[in-house]
C-alpha cells in the first residue's frame, strides 16, 4: 500500500499541486500535533467507518447532520486547522477540497482508499481490504498515543 | 527509527528557496542549509551526536526529535562540529537545527508544505519498508535466474 509514489497519472492534472502521500503513521501524528481536527463522514465509508465512530475527535456526518457545501464553508470561520474526509462521492469532495486548498488555511487530510489529488494530504489507492487495514491501524495507533 | 524525517529528491528540486524562506518566515531563522543550491536536512538522527556531544544538555528528545533547548543552549558549537552533515549550526549564541517544526503550532513542517516542486517528503519506518520490499523481490528473481543459468 505504502510507497507508491506516483499514485496519480501526473499528465492528468494540469498542475503541480497534487496532494502528498502520506502513510498511516504521518496521518497519526498530523492529527497528534492538530489543536483542532475534525472528521468528516460520508454516506459511503462502508465498513471503515466502525473503527472511525468512537473517536474523541470532533465529528460531522454529511449529509445527515450538514451538507457538505455548507460544512466546507463553515470550516475557516470555526477555526480547525485539520480536516479529514472519509467516504464522500469521489468527484463532489475534490470539488470542496479546491475550495479549501485555494482559499482558507485548513490543511486537509483524505482517508478514503483512493488517491484524492485536492487535498492536502492523502491516502495512497489501495485495494478494499489494504484500505480497511490502513483504518484499523489508523486507530490503533491514535489510540495508542 | 525516528518517527519521520525529511527527505529530498535532488533531480526534482529547482532550487527555487521557497523552503528557506517559509522556514525563515516560521521560526526566524532559516534551519535549511544549502549545498550547491540543493537544502541539506537535518536527518534526526536516532543516536545523535549533537545530542551526545551537547555539554549542557540542550538538546533532548522530543517525539524521538533531536529539539535545541534555547534556554540551556551557550552557543559553544561543539554540536557542529560533531554533526556528521552539517546540519546543525550557532546563530546568536544559540544553536539551530531542523526540528521536522515540533517546537511550533504546526501540522506539519512548514517547508514540506511550500515546496512546489514535490522534492521534499515526509517519510517514516513504513513507506522504508515499502519501498525495500519490490528491491528483495527483484533480487530473489535475479537470484534465481542466476542459478537456472548456472545449473541448466
Amino acid at each position: 500500500m505504502l510507497g507508491r509514489n506516483i499514485p496519480y497519472q501526473p499528465t492528468a492534472g494540469t498542475n503541480l499541486y497534487h496532494a502528498e502521500v502520506v502513510s498511516t503513521k504521518i496521518a497519526v501524528n498530523m492529527v497528534k500535533r492538530s489543536r483542532r481536527p475534525l472528521l468528516v463522514i460520508g454516506e459511503y465509508s462502508g465498513e471503515a467507518v466502525k473503527y472511525l465512530e468512537d473517536l474523541k475527535i470532533e465529528k460531522v456526518y454529511t449529509p445527515r447532520e450538514m451538507n457538505l457545501l455548507a460544512l466546507i464553508k463553515r470550516v475557516p470561520r470555526e477555526g480547525y486547522d485539520l480536516v479529514m474526509f472519509i467516504g464522500i462521492t469521489y468527484y463532489y469532495l475534490n470539488q470542496g477540497l479546491t475550495y479549501l486548498k485555494h482559499f482558507s488555511d485548513v490543511i486537509t487530510l483524505t482517508l478514503d482508499g483512493k488517491y484524492v489529488p485536492n487535498a492536502h494530504y492523502s491516502f495512497p489507492n489501495m485495494e478494499e481490504n489494504e484500505h480497511l487495514e490502513a483504518i484499523k491501524r489508523f486507530r490503533m495507533l491514535l489510540d495508542n498515543l | 527509527m525516528n518517527p519521520k524525517i525529511v527527505v529530498i529528491d535532488p533531480t526534482k528540486c529547482s532550487k527555487c528557496n521557497d523552503c528557506v524562506v517559509k522556514c525563515e518566515e516560521v521560526h526566524g531563522v532559516a534551519r535549511i542549509k544549502k549545498a550547491e543550491g540543493v537544502p541539506i536536512f537535518c536527518m534526526q538522527c536516532e543516536n545523535a551526536p549533537c545530542m551526545k556531544i551537547c555539554p549542557v544538555d540542550a538538546i533532548y528528545l522530543k517525539d524521538n526529535i533531536p529539539v535545541v533547548d534555547r534556554e540551556k543552549c551557550i552557543g559553544c558549537s561543539m554540536c557542529e562540529i560533531a554533526c556528521p552533515i552539517g546540519a546543525i549550526f550557532t546563530k546568536d549564541k544559540v544553536a539551530h537545527k531542523c526540528t521536522l517544526c515540533l517546537d511550533v503550532e504546526r501540522i506539519t513542517p512548514a517547508c514540506v508544505e511550500a515546496c512546489g516542486d514535490n522534492a521534499l517528503k515526509l517519510i517514516c519506518d513504513e513507506y522504508l519498508e515499502a519501498i525495500k520490499e519490490p528491491k528483495r523481490k527483484k533480487l530473489i528473481k535475479v537470484l534465481s535466474e542466476g542459478i537456472k543459468e548456472i545449473l541448466y
